[in-house]
C-alpha cells in the first residue's frame, strides 16, 4: 500500500470513527457532547476540577446556574473569572446554562483531598460552630452538616484547597460573586489562619 | 552528520526596517483596543478564549492549552460555529440532549428553544503567520554571501498558512504550509542535489481524532494522531518539535550535530498513532512512522536529501508522561523515544543521478527524559523545562561506507530552560536556556570539512530571549484576530562544533517580529 493510499485510509478511518461517536453522543442523553467539552476542556474530563478550574461535578444545579448568569453578566469579577469564565459564558444562553448546570450536578463528585490534615480539626470546629467572639458565623447553618449545600447555596465538601482559599479571601478583598450574597459579610472577619483551616477541612469531605 | 541546509529568503536591509516594523506593531496595539486574539487566531475564534488561556509565550502551552490539543483542537465555546457541518453535534444538539436528560430527571417541564445567544456562522479556521528578523553574528558569513551582506541582514520570511481547528466535532487539525526561499550562495553545496531545494513546503501537521469515555473510576481521553514530525503531537514544550528557541535565525550558525529525533525527519515522514490520557494525569502514546518516498517528498516541497535517508520499515515512537497538578502548580515527568532504521542515500549530492538508498541500515535508538514544572501566579507564569536525549547509533551502513569512523557512537543533547512571563494582554516573556550537545568523537562524521574540530560533535552555550507579546490587539480593521510577538534573542557559545576556539564567533543577535492573523 502506498503512503498516499494509507493516508487516505487513515483519513477515512478518522471520519468513520467521528461519525460513529457523534450520534452516540446525542443518542445517550447526558453523555459528554461537544458543548460539555467546551467546559470539561478546563474543568477536567469528568468535571472534577483541573488545576485552577474548580470542580463542577455534584454541585447544586441552582448554584451553578446563578454563577453562570453572573459570569455572563460580568458580575462575578475576581481575576480568574474575568480571565477565563467571562469568555466561556459570553455566548451562553440561559437555557444552555440551565442544561449544563443540570448535567454537571448529576456527576458524582470526588473530594480533592489536598488540604493540610493537621488543620482539619480546627477547620471543622469553625465550620460547625463559627467563632462567636470574632463575629464569625457557623457555615453549617447555611451550607449544611456535611457541606453538601442546598438550593443555590453551594456544596463545599471536597472542593480544592486552592480554590476555597482564593474564594474566601476574595470576598474580603471586595470582589463580587452574585448580587445579594451573604458571603462578603460572612467572609470579612475570617483571618488567614482560619481560612486555611476551613479550606483544609472542606477539601477532605466526601 | 548531515548539514542543515539553509533555505530561507533574506532581503537586504538593516536593523531600521525591523525597528520600523516593531514600531508599527506597538502603534497598532495602542490604537488597537483589547479584543482577545490567540497565538493561532483561528483557535481563538473557535474557543472564544484569548491566546493567554492556552499560551504562556507562544507556542509555549499552559495546562489548558495542553488539554485543548489533547482534545483534538475541537473544543468550541466562541461566537462562531465550530464546524461547517450541519449534521454534527453543534452546541444546539448537545443542549437538546442535555435538556432531554434534565427533563427526565426532574420530571418534565417545558423545554424552551432558546439556547446559546448570538452564535454566528462558520468561518474557516485559517490563519497566516510571518516572521521578520534582523540577524547580527559576531563574525561575518563566509563568502560568497549573495544575495546577502556578510552580516546584519534583515529578512521577511518564513511566511506560513495554517488550518487550525475543528473539522468535525471529534476531528481537528493543525496544518502548516510554509514559504522559504534559497539561502546565501555559501549555504549551497554546489552539487546537482541543490535542485531539490524548494520554496513552498508542507510544514508541521497534526490531524487528530479525540473522544472521551469513562471506564470504572477512570476518566479516559483517547485519540488518534496522524502527523509528519515525531513529537509535533506532544503536549509539552520539552520535546524537540515545539521546544525553545521557537524562532531561529538561519543566518546565524547552529551546531552541526543533533540527534535524529530533533527534527531530522520533520516533514520527511508521516506517522499514525494512538494516545490516551487517564484521569487527567497519565499520558500514553504509541505512534509508527514511515518516510515518504523520494518523489512524494519532492512533490510536497521537501528536499529528500535534507534527511539522512529513508526508513527501512516502521519507526516506532513511544511516550509516557505523568502530570500531577494541584491548584496553580503542574508538574510533569516523562520519557519518550524512537527507534529509526535508516537506509542512507547512495549519493546525497546527486552527482551520480541516483535517488536510491543503500541496502543496509544505520540504527538510531533515541531515548528522551523530560520534566516540566509550571506555576500560574496572579499575573505571571513561571515554567521550568528540562529535556535530556541520549542517542545510541549503530552505524551498520555508515561505518562500512566510511561515512563514519566508528561502528557505533553515542550522542547526547541537554536543554534546561526557564521562562517567566508577566502581564495579561500586554505580556513580556523572558526565557533563558542552557544547552549542551556531546558525544563520541568520530573522524568522519565530525570532520574538519564538515565544520567540526577535534572530530568532536560537542557544543554548548546559553540563550536568552526577551519577548513583548501584545496579545490584546483586537480591532485591526476587518480582521479582529491579529497577534504579534517581538523578540530579541542572544545566543552565546562556550563551545561550537568541537572547539572553544573561536566559538564565540558564532554568537548571534536575532531581533524578530512575529505576526499571526
Ligand atoms: C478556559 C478555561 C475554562 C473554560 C472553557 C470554562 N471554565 Fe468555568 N471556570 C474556569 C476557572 C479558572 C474558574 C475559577 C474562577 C474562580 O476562581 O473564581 C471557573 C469557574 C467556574 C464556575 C464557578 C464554580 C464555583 O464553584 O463557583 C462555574 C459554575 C463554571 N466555571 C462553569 C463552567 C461552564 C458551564 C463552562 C462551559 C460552558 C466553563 N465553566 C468553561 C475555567 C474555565
Ligand atoms: C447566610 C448563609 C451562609 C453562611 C452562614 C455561609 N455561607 Fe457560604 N455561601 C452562601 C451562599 C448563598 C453562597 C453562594 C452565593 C455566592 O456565590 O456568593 C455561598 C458561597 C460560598 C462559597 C463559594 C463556593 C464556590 O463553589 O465558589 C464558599 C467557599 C463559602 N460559601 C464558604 C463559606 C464558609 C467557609 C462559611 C463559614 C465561615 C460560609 N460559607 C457561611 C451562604 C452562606
Amino acid at each position: 500500500m502506498s503512503i498516499i493510499t494509507r493516508s487516505a485510509c487513515t483519513a477515512a478511518l478518522l471520519m468513520v470513527l467521528s461519525a460513529l461517536t457523534a450520534p452516540m453522543a446525542t443518542a445517550v442523553a447526558g453523555e459528554p457532547t461537544v458543548s460539555v467539552q467546551n467546559c470539561t476542556w478546563c474543568h477536567g474530563t469528568s468535571a472534577q476540577g483541573y488545576a485552577i478550574a474548580p470542580r463542577l461535578a455534584g454541585q447544586r444545579p441552582a448554584y451553578l446556574e446563578t454563577q453562570l448568569k453572573s459570569f455572563h453578566e460580568r458580575f462575578r469579577d475576581n481575576p480568574l473569572s474575568r480571565q477565563y469564565m467571562w469568555s466561556a459564558t459570553a455566548v451562553l444562553g440561559p437555557q444552555a446554562a440551565r442544561d449544563l448546570a443540570a448535567y454537571f450536578a448529576t456527576i458524582p463528585p470526588r473530594p480533592a483531598n489536598d488540604g493540610n490534615r493537621n488543620l482539619a480539626a480546627t477547620g471543622r470546629t469553625i465550620y460547625m460552630e463559627g467563632i462567636p467572639d470574632a463575629n464569625i458565623a457557623a457555615c453549617y447553618a447555611c451550607h449544611g452538616p456535611n457541606a453538601e449545600g442546598i438550593r443555590d447555596i453551594p456544596r463545599l465538601g471536597g472542593l480544592s484547597r486552592f480554590y476555597l482559599k482564593a474564594r474566601l479571601e476574595q470576598w474580603a478583598q471586595g470582589y463580587h460573586s452574585v448580587p445579594g450574597s451573604p458571603m462578603p459579610l460572612v467572609a470579612r472577619p475570617l483571618a488567614s489562619a482560619e481560612i486555611e483551616a476551613l479550606a483544609s477541612y472542606l477539601s477532605f469531605i466526601k | 552528520m548531515e548539514h542543515r541546509r539553509s533555505d530561507r529568503v533574506w532581503s537586504r536591509g538593516g536593523i531600521a526596517a525591523v525597528m520600523a516594523i516593531c514600531a508599527a506593531v506597538v502603534l497598532l496595539v495602542m490604537i488597537g483596543g483589547a479584543a482577545p486574539a490567540s497565538a493561532l487566531p483561528s483557535f481563538a475564534r473557535q474557543t472564544g478564549q484569548p491566546c493567554g488561556t492556552c499560551h504562556t509565550s507562544f507556542p509555549g502551552l499552559t495546562p489548558f492549552g495542553r488539554r485543548f490539543k489533547l482534545l483534538g483542537y475541537t473544543t468550541g465555546g466562541g461566537l462562531y460555529k465550530t464546524t461547517p457541518f450541519g449534521n454534527n453535534n453543534g452546541p444546539q444538539q448537545a443542549y437538546a440532549a442535555l435538556r432531554d436528560y434534565a427533563n427526565r430527571t426532574d420530571g418534565g417541564g417545558a423545554a424552551q428553544s432558546a439556547t446559546s445567544s448570538g452564535e454566528r456562522g462558520w468561518v474557516p479556521p485559517i490563519s497566516m503567520m510571518a516572521i521578520a528578523g534582523f540577524t547580527h553574528a559576531q563574525a561575518d558569513i563566509p563568502a560568497p554571501t549573495d544575495p546577502y551582506r556578510p552580516n546584519d541582514n534583515t529578512v521577511l520570511t518564513p511566511f506560513s498558512g495554517f488550518w487550525g481547528g475543528a473539522v468535525t466535532s471529534n476531528i481537528g487539525a493543525f496544518a502548516q504550509v510554509t514559504y522559504n526561499a534559497p539561502g546565501p550562495v555559501s549555504g549551497l553545496s554546489g552539487a546537482p542535489a541543490d535542485k531539490f531545494l524548494h520554496t513552498w513546503t508542507w510544514d508541521n501537521t497534526d490531524v487528530r481524532f479525540a473522544s472521551t469515555t469513562r471506564i470504572g473510576p477512570l476518566d479516559i481521553i483517547y485519540g488518534i494522531t496522524a502527523n509528519n514530525n515525531p513529537t509535533v503531537q506532544d503536549l509539552w514544550n520539552t520535546t524537540p518539535a515545539w521546544t525553545f528557541p521557537y524562532a531561529v535565525s538561519n543566518l546565524g550558525s547552529t551546531p552541526g550535530a543533533r540527534t535524529i529525533i530533533e527534527g531530522a525527519f520533520a516533514a520527511h515522514a508521516v506517522g499514525v498513532g494512538g494516545y490516551t490520557m487517564i484521569n487527567d494525569m497519565l499520558y500514553l502514546e504509541a505512534t509508527g512512522y514511515q518516510t515518504l518516498r523520494f518523489g512524494q517528498q519532492n512533490s510536497l516541497g521537501v528536499d529528500p536529501f535534507g534527511a539522512p535517508g529513508l526508513f527501512s520499515g516502521v519507526a516506532p515512537y513511544w511516550r509516557v508522561a505523568l502530570e500531577p497538578h494541584w491548584g496553580p502548580h503542574t508538574f510533569m515527568i516523562g520519557t519518550y523515544g524512537m527507534v529509526f532504521n535508516v537506509n542512507p542515500w547512495i549519493d546525497s549530492t546527486f552527482v551520480q543521478g541516483t535517488t536510491g538508498v543503500l541496502g543496509i541500515a544505520d540504527r538510531f535508538t533515541d531515548v528522551g527524559f523530560d520534566s516540566q514544572y509550571q506555576y500560574q501566579g496572579s499575573n505571571y507564569w513561571v515554567t521550568l523545562r528540562a529535556n535530556y536525549l541520549r542517542e545510541f547509533q549503530q552505524l551498520n551502513a555508515s561505518f562500512p561506507t566510511g561515512a563514519s569512523a566508528n561502528p557505533s557512537n553515542l550522542l547526547n543533547s541537554l536543554r534546561l530552560t526557564g521562562e517567566v512571563t508577566f502581564g495579561g494582554d500586554n505580556r513580556f516573556a523572558l526565557t533563558g536556556q542552557y544547552f549542551k550537545i556531546w558525544g563520541t568523537p568520530d573522524a568522519n562524521l565530525y570532520s574538519v570539512g564538515g565544520g567540526f574540530a577535534n572530530n568532536s560533535p560537542n557544543s554548548s552555550g546559553w540563550m536568552a530571549e526577551l519577548d513583548y507579546i501584545p496579545f490584546g490587539m483586537g480591532k485591526a480593521p476587518g480582521w479582529p484576530w491579529f497577534n504579534a510577538k517581538i523578540g530579541l534573542q542572544y545566543v552565546y557559545y562556550n563551545k561550537f562544533n568541537g572547539t572553544t576556539l573561536g566559538a564565540q564567533d558564532n554568537n548571534t543577535v536575532f531581533l524578530h517580529a512575529w505576526f499571526a492573523m
